[in-house]
């Protein structure tokens, strides 16, 4: 059931009597209750909002006990004082709406975005303890390994290791296909001992963990599930703890839904487990499944990492003597070891080079903070000055310092208040948008799922609240150190000098701030444009691409008849124009290097990318045939077999010649050693367009098509198959239809993860990219935007109070053209300054990214320079130019007036 | 006409005999629900609770403790009912307006023009 409003209630908890507030409560719930089944969630929130603001606002009803006059007594003046507050609010509407704009935007967002890297990086995990939790490692290299390390047979005796850890559990990473009622989707599984749990001190949400007594092959077979599984795959199914799904085919148990917390051995960053298993549930098939497993341990109190490194070792060396290694496939070189040691859990699952990237964004919403800031102080201070005139006349009249404070105060919370309210829709409205599945590369997503960070909601509220209320009470503070008189009669003096060199700095570096995110947001963004036109070679926008997860031990031809009603039942589905499967695409997806060359040559080391594919794979990703013909049906397995070139390779396999016709010889080259070391000889059918390889951007490497059904029955090459389908429309909208359609194809198929959009699944990183850059540009756009508003409301502010200055220099015969100059020139002088400091900052940025990343971002770019500095010079220009123009039209004698 | 510890506001009158109309005996949201429906507008919260309370402080309505549901996040519900003073009241209410209103129907279309 949903919950009313928790602020909302907690509101009107507070305002209620307490003989009242069960009864008016509990029919504002049954009420919410009927409007969210009537009208939704979200009306419905929108409805209890507005009833309990309606009833928090009703005097009669909150009013203290009647006779309480002492109470009455003391809150009167203040209620009269936030009256007041307000009012005078209402009747400045450009500052209230600026200062009100400056708290919301600058704590919303950024307390949004914090949340956002927070959720990425440093979100601790459930794991108790990780630092007294350690990880088998195999020295290899630079950085020890540690996930997939010790082999099947090695695990017993290591679990029965008895020394520094009390605790030892294993864990394999396997994928799994889970079939329910709503899905049936290959997914990121983790097959552990029953101690794993136990070892790593992490509690299931929902149900259980999977416990030692699991162990047992006797017992039923059960799983625990992943909260996002739960969560985007279950519809977050109450009951479903109990649940009876299939995976692999065997009926099994769900028995507990683990928190969000926790996302398996990998840490926050690597790949996210979904399902885990214990070992009997999910028997070895066969002598080549052999698993891999990562092993860790909870150290014994007061023991050291070392003791355990050093058991770890021992016990390999042990199990070396005991069982050597061998190593099949590669006959020279020295005999592999059990090179054991051990680190801390937390060590290992710290993923350091990701850290920059988090304090760059974190840096840049410092600065957003410091400009909104910066910003609300200036406006406050503008305002301040304008009213020493009122207060020192009312001081004069006999107010009382306490009095004059107070009321700024109130002003202040006002302020505050609506601020809070701005900032909460903010945040919220934004960690909806955040809510993103980020690919990571390959087949690899982390879910982000940013929560409101109370801290750090709290710590930009008061920065801003202390920028308000101390820069708020300065001028009401002045007044008790200064004499009165030159206050109440005008502000002859112009401007005091000191604040005005003061409120110059802070203008000034607040200009730089913002000029400085804004280029930096740009530099990004440009990425972004490039990465979007960029014409890859396949028409990523217009494809989706599922990976196909396929039994282990069918027959070629089983599977080939299965592929091929797989590709007629997703051409059958509403909205796809075109399908086929194919062993991936040229970039974007894992594709064998393959070596190829003239049969007058000798096969050497790849140097193409293999992909062999259905008949209709040119014309569902887009590549034009520009020479001979596409497969089609007639290349079947006992036909004559065939290849397609892309044009790089033609080229440099026959250079400039007629090569359709020709014939070739080829060889995966991973399996250069292996049985099918002479290659396949084939004739080249026709010429394909070239696209990108490997990755996005990259066109080191040429391409070869082979018709599936020609390679399907060569054991010498292994695939990842995948799914391709064309749609003039949302191709992410297509993975759906498409896994019903695999799945009524053959019910053994399935969808599996890391499947979506073209663009998403084949250039994955620069999706991601995409999305910061978003994220810097829309805080630089931000930045700048408060920055303009905040310039404007100081600058023409301190240029109207100088009417009468003016009027004296035009008295004294200043003309009013020097008067505009001499306004300008002023208010211009630290806009000027802050625009060179930002060129300079970000001039030294951008040399650094130059020799960085050698040449791919300049480091002097004019134009986008010069249009950067434009929104805020306009914005200082007409700050200055209108009131100055206004002032030099008056008459002397009236601007001598001006008070 | 005897002024029975003082005569009924609008929502006060609408309040007795939407409690009429639900048996004499009711809680918030059937009356709430009933006003609106009735009158056609959505009468302000507060008023309706205002006009509770002061009611029963005249003596017009007694009310209890009721059960409390899951639906309403285990809070109590307040059951009113109407007292025969309050009944007495509604009726002398309904009575006076009876006979402002007598013969005066016409005269509204009248002004309007």
């Amino acid at each position: 059931m949903i919950a009313p409003p928790s602020v909302a209630v907690w509101l009107l908890t507070r305002r209620l009597a307490a003989a009242d507030r069960d009864e008016i409560l509990g029919d504002l719930q049954e009420q919410f209750t009927r409007q969210v089944l009537d009208h939704g969630a979200a009306r419905a929130t929108w409805w209890y909002w507005r009833q309990a603001l309606r009833m928090a606002a009703s005097l009669s009803l909150n009013a203290a006990p009647r006779g309480a006059e002492r109470t009455r007594w003391r809150i009167e003046p203040l209620r009269r004082d936030f009256t007041f507050a307000a009012r005078r609010l209402r009747a400045t509407p450009v500052f209230t709406i600026f200062a009100v704009a400056s708290l919301a935007l600058g704590v919303g967002a950024t307390t949004a975005v914090y949340a956002a890297v927070y959720d990425l990086l440093w979100k601790p995990t459930d794991v108790r303890d990780p630092d007294r939790l350690v990880v088998l490692t195999q020295v290899t290299g630079a950085r020890p390994r540690w996930m997939s390390v010790v082999r099947d047979a090695d695990l017993e005796h290591l679990l029965s290791l008895d020394g520094s850890v009390e605790r030892l559990a294993a864990s394999s990473r396997l994928p799994a296909t889970l079939t329910a009622a709503t899905i049936a989707e290959t997914l990121p599984g983790e097959v552990v001992t029953g101690s794993y749990f136990v070892t790593l001190g992490v509690q299931a949400a929902r149900g259980r963990t999977i416990q030692p007594a699991d162990d047992e092959p006797a017992r039923a077979s059960v799983i625990v599930i992943s909260d996002r599984l739960w969560r985007t795959r279950l519809a977050s199914d109450q009951k479903v703890v109990g649940r009876i799904v299939r995976l692999n085919g065997r009926p099994v148990e769900i028995v507990g839904v683990m928190s969000r917390g926790f996302a398996g051995l990998g840490g926050a960053l690597s790949a996210q487990t979904d399902v885990w298993i214990p070992a009997p549930a999910l028997p070895v098939t066969g002598a080549g499944s052999a698993r891999m497993h990562a092993v860790i341990g909870r150290l014994r109190a007061d023991r050291p990492v070392t003791d355990a490194a050093g058991d770890f070792a021992a016990a390999g060396q042990r199990l070396d003597a005991m069982m050597p290694l061998t190593n099949p496939g590669v006959p020279a070189g020295p005999p592999p070891a059990r090179r054991w040691s051990a680190i801390s859990y937390a060590d290992a699952t710290i993923d350091l080079p990701n850290m920059p990237v988090g304090q760059i964004v974190l840096t840049l919403v410092g600065l957003v903070l410091a400009v909104a800031c910066a910003n609300l102080a200036n406006l406050v201070l503008a305002r301040g000055t304008s009213r020493r005139h009122e207060l020192a006349i009312r001081r004069a009249l006999g107010a009382s310092r306490w009095r004059l404070v107070r009321e700024q105060l109130a002003e202040s919370v006002v302020l505050a208040g609506l601020g809070a309210l701005g900032a909460y829709a903010v945040v919220r409205a934004l960690l909806v948008v955040l809510a993103i599945e980020l690919p990571m590369g390959g087949r690899q997503f982390v879910q982000l799922a940013p929560t409101l960070n109370l801290r750090a909601m709290a710590a930009a509220a008061v920065a801003l609240l202390g920028a308000l209320i101390l820069v708020g009470l300065v001028p009401a503070f002045q007044l008790t150190r200064r004499e009165l008189r030159p206050f109440m009669t005008s502000d002859a003096g112009g401007l005091d000098q000191r604040w005005w060199r003061g409120q110059k700095r802070s203008i000034t570096w607040q200009v730089a701030a913002s000029l400085g995110l804004f280029l930096l947001g740009l530099i990004c963004i440009r990425s972004v444009v490039e990465a979007a036109r960029h014409d890859s070679g396949v028409d990523i926008d217009h494809i989706a691409v599922g990976y196909l997860s396929t039994p282990n031990d069918w027959p070629s031809d089983r599977l080939l008849g299965a592929l091929e009603a797989v590709v007629a039942a997703v051409r059958q589905q509403s909205g796809v124009e075109d399908a086929a499967v194919s062993s991936g695409l040229p970039f974007g997806t894992m594709t064998p290097g393959v070596s190829i060359v003239r049969p007058d040559q000798t096969l050497g080391s790849g140097n193409d990318y293999l992909v062999a594919a259905t008949p209709g794979l040119f014309r569902t990703a887009g590549i034009p045939i520009v020479q001979g013909r596409a497969f089609d049906a007639r290349d079947r397995y006992d036909a004559n077999p065939v290849v397609i070139l892309s044009e790089q390779t033609a080229r440099r396999l026959f250079g400039t010649a007629e090569v359709t016709g020709r014939e070739v010889r080829f060889r995966d080259w991973v399996n250069r050693s292996g049985p099918g070391q002479q290659g396949r000889v084939a004739v080249v059918a026709g010429v394909a367009r070239d696209t990108d390889t490997s990755r996005l951007f990259s066109r080191s490497h040429g391409t070869v098509y082979v018709p599936l059904a020609q390679l399907i029955h060569d054991p010498n090459f292994r695939m990842v198959l995948t799914v391709v389908a064309r749609t003039p429309g949302d191709p992410a909208a297509l993975i759906g239809p498409m896994r019903a359609a695999v799945n009524l194809a053959d019910t053994d198929l399935a969808i599996g993860p890391g499947s979506g959009s073209g663009r998403i699944v084949l250039a994955s990183a620069y999706v991601s990219i995409g999305i910061l850059a978003r994220l810097l540009g829309s805080l630089g756009v931000l930045a700048v935007v408060l920055s303009m508003a905040g310039l404007y409301g100081v600058l023409s502010h301190l240029t109207t109070r100088r009417t009468r200055e003016m009027g004296l220099r035009m008295a004294l015969g200043a003309l009013r053209r020097d008067i505009v100059r001499l306004v300008l020139a002023d208010g211009f002088r630290p806009v000027f300054e802050g625009l060179l400091i930002g060129l300079v900052i970000v001039t030294g940025v951008r040399v650094v990214l130059y020799y960085q990343y050698g040449g791919a971002v300049s480091i002097v770019e004019p134009v986008s320079s010069t249009l950067a500095c434009f929104p805020l010079i306009l914005a200082a220009l007409l700050a200055c130019y209108l009131p100055a123009r206004r002032a030099a039209r008056i008459e002397p004698t009236v601007a001598l007036r001006d008070e | 006409m005897s002024m029975m510890r003082g005569s009924l506001g609008d929502v006060e009158h609408f309040v007795l005999v939407a409690l009429l109309r639900l048996g004499g005996e009711s809680y918030g949201v059937p009356i709430l629900g009933e006003i609106a429906d009735r009158t056609g507008r959505e009468v302000s919260r507060p008023a309706v609770y205002v006009a509770l309370r002061r009611l029963e402080e005249k003596g017009f309505l007694q009310s209890r403790l009721g059960d409390a549901t899951a639906e309403r996040g285990g809070r109590a519900k307040r059951y009113f009912k109407l007292t025969r003073a309050g009944v007495l009241q509604l009726q002398q209410s309904r009575d006076a307006f009876r006979r402002i209103w007598a013969g005066a129907d016409h005269l509204l279309p009248r002004h309007l023009r």
